[in-house]
């Protein structure tokens, strides 16, 4: 790349001293590339070896014989709970968990924002402190009180359940990541749709919600990222039929009868993490876009 | 088309009170100009008619009807904002579309509705567009046809030129006038610019610390400013102001000159003696001062001077001889000389 094509502010920098620091940026930035693909790759790799070729040692080696038998194994046929079913329903499980969960938590930190930023509530700074601190909870304190609760609501042991959990645990981030969104947001707009006529939901649905997109956007993935990945909950609160798919991975892998076949492990572990990271690929430019959004919008 | 009465209208937040005891009356069709420096009040006495605040005392009666407690989408009050406040999301004829649609006008009139407007302020081409693809002066036309749309009793202006550029300003302003002459709406319009508010209103109200200064045409303001604070917020270049004496036979003096005036109540007094800049003569006899700066505009000239009263700007017609350090001699016109106490700043004559 020429000198006229970067930026201004290292534009002015000699052909020389250009190319040097170029050079090292580029070889910092292919190491640290390189560090966090090394495990993706050995992921990959493995999940696609018969097991004889990951017992002779050589975690590294690309595969002399690639099948996708243990990707099959991991999706449809591995020994979960008491059938062999493969890690299938357990996906469908977190899927049907983290969808109403997110879209719950995003509506109600949506609306939270909404209230708390553009009416004057009576003791609004302290109600957002105290949603702010239900953030700073940590997981384990929530656990038997929550176990009571669901169990009270019938909801213990259910999908219907974990909604519940991750939906109220998501309320706080919602809130603070919207709050702040619409805390910038032009008061000269709020107060012309209001002259215009839009009533309390009229204003939040026409005018509110579809410019929030970047802050949209950071929730989701936030939210998502957190149902998806998490364990402690989904092994308190549900059971057999309702296993979120980390506690299904978990059974495969270590249970103790049998041989241990890593490639499946591996290839069910890939199928794991893959929705979180289709999430990343295809809105991670809005993330970063979304995160900055508030602070520096005016 | 209505008439607009403010009445005993304060309003304080927490201990400051920034609008004491408002009373203004507008009559059908009348284009009044709120001015003042920022912080006056003047726009906090806007949201008030808006309905965006509350005032703490006071009522507001727009066409007959008390619209004080009334919630501001009630008060068939239409407001143009500085910023515009296009919503982004939406085109521009939606934009111009969404009163109507809070208002449930069914939808063929609303599309006649928006056809008309964009026609009458030259917007049909960008009907389509989202205000991200305006000019600020496309964004300024469509907020007002947004206004425009509802046929409000009362339009409200807050600051709408102050984000344009200057030539631009000075357009839209002809033009917001022409508007104002032949859709008759009552208006009420904020600015700090004292060059709108004269070319504007019908009348102008100028305020200071949350009170009325003055209220008048623009050409009594001028030429009969109430108080110090009005002769030198109206007018630029602004009015030459001294320090002056009244001797006990009434006369007052500026720097040892009679100025003519004649004002034997306030002999003794110590006042403020004011002289716009195209009121100065040049008289051989007048009071001796010397050229500091000339200033051409091209129509008229700007001429600093220096002399016992002071630094004075006199206006001169047309091209100027005069070159830094010239002597001249300036005279007065009593009639065109404003005196004000120098201690409450109020009017004396």
């Amino acid at each position: 790349m020429s000198a006229a094509a970067t930026s201004p502010a290292t534009g002015r920098a000699t052909g020389r001293g250009l190319r040097l620091e170029r050079v090292l940026l580029y070889v910092v930035l292919g190491f640290i590339a390189l560090v966090f693909l090394a495990p993706i790759y050995v992921m990959v790799v493995n999940s696609i070896k018969p097991l004889d070729e990951i017992r002779a040692g050589n975690l590294v080696a690309l595969p002399l014989q690639p099948t996708f038998e243990p990707w099959l194994q991991a999706w449809s046929r591995a020994q979960i709970g008491v059938q062999a079913t493969g890690l299938k329903p357990y996906f469908l499980n977190s899927f049907l968990m983290v969808v109403p969960a997110v879209v719950l938590s995003t509506a109600i930190g949506a609306i939270n924002g909404y209230v708390l930023t553009q009416f004057r509530v009576r003791g609004a700074t302290l109600i957002f402190g105290l949603l702010l601190f239900s953030v700073f909870i940590p997981f384990q304190i929530v656990l038997i009180p929550m176990a009571r609760l669901l169990g009270e609501l019938g909801l213990a042991g259910t999908v219907g359940g974990l909604v519940f959990v991750h939906t109220v645990y998501g309320i706080g981030f919602g809130t603070l990541f919207f709050r702040n969104f619409y805390a910038a947001f032009p008061p000269e707009l709020v107060k012309s749709a209001r002259m215009d006529g839009a009533s309390f939901f009229v204003l939040f649905w026409r005018l509110m919600l579809p410019n929030s997109l970047p802050i949209i956007v950071v929730n989701v993935i936030w939210q998502f990222t957190n149902i998806w990945n998490d364990f402690l909950f989904g092994a308190s609160f549900s059971d057999y039929s309702s296993y979120p798919l980390t506690v299904a991975l978990n059974n495969l892998v270590s249970s103790s009868t049998g041989v241990k076949e890593y490639n499946v492990h591996f290839a069910g572990a890939f199928i794991a993490a893959l929705p979180t990271l289709v999430v990343y690929v295809l809105s991670g430019k809005y993330f970063v876009r979304g995160l900055m959004a508030g602070s520096v919008k005016g | 088309m209505a008439t607009l009465s403010i009445r005993n209208v304060s309003k304080a937040f927490g201990a400051t009170q920034v609008l004491h005891r408002i009373d203004l009356e507008l009559a059908d069709g009348e284009f009044l100009v709120l001015v003042g420096p920022s912080g006056c009040g003047k726009s906090t006495l806007m949201n008030i008619v808006a309905g965006l605040e509350e005032p703490s005392t006071g009522s507001l009666e727009l066409a007959g009807r008390d619209i004080t407690a009334l919630p501001p989408d009630e008060r068939d009050v239409a407001m143009v904002f500085q910023s515009y406040a296009l919503y982004p999301n939406m085109t521009v004829a939606q934009n111009i579309a969404f009163p109507l649609e809070m208002r449930k006008v069914p939808k063929a009139q609303r599309a006649e509705a928006v056809a008309e407007v964009a026609k009458l302020l030259q917007i049909d081409h960008l009907l389509d567009r989202k205000p991200r693809q305006l000019s600020g002066g496309q964004r300024q036309r469509v907020a007002i046809g947004r206004a425009l749309a509802r046929h409000p009793s009362l339009f409200l202006f807050d600051e709408p030129l102050s984000n344009l550029d200057a030539k631009l300003r000075v357009d839209m302003r002809a033009e917001l006038k022409k508007l104002h002459m032949s859709t008759g709406v009552t208006t009420i319009y904020v600015t700090h610019d004292q060059v709108e508010a004269m070319t504007l209103g019908t009348r102008i109200a100028v305020l200071k610390d949350g009170l009325i200064q003055q209220l008048a045409t623009p050409m009594e303001l001028y030429a009969r400013p109430a108080n110090l604070f009005v002769a030198s917020f109206i007018g630029s270049p602004s009015i030459n102001l001294c320090e002056g004496r009244v001797d006990a036979d009434g006369s007052v003096r500026l720097a040892g000159i009679d100025t003519g005036v004649r004002l034997p109540d306030a002999a003794g007094r110590r006042v403020q003696v004011g002289v716009r800049p195209e009121d100065l003569k040049l008289e051989p006899q007048g009071a001796p001062a010397r050229v500091t700066l000339v200033e051409p505009t091209g129509a008229e000239t700007y001429v600093l001077v220096q002399g016992a009263f002071g630094e004075f700007t006199v206006r001169l017609p047309g091209e100027s001889t005069h070159r830094p350090g010239d002597a001249l001699a300036l005279g007065f016109d009593a009639a065109k000389v404003h005196v004000f106490d120098a201690d409450s700043g109020a009017r004396l004559g």
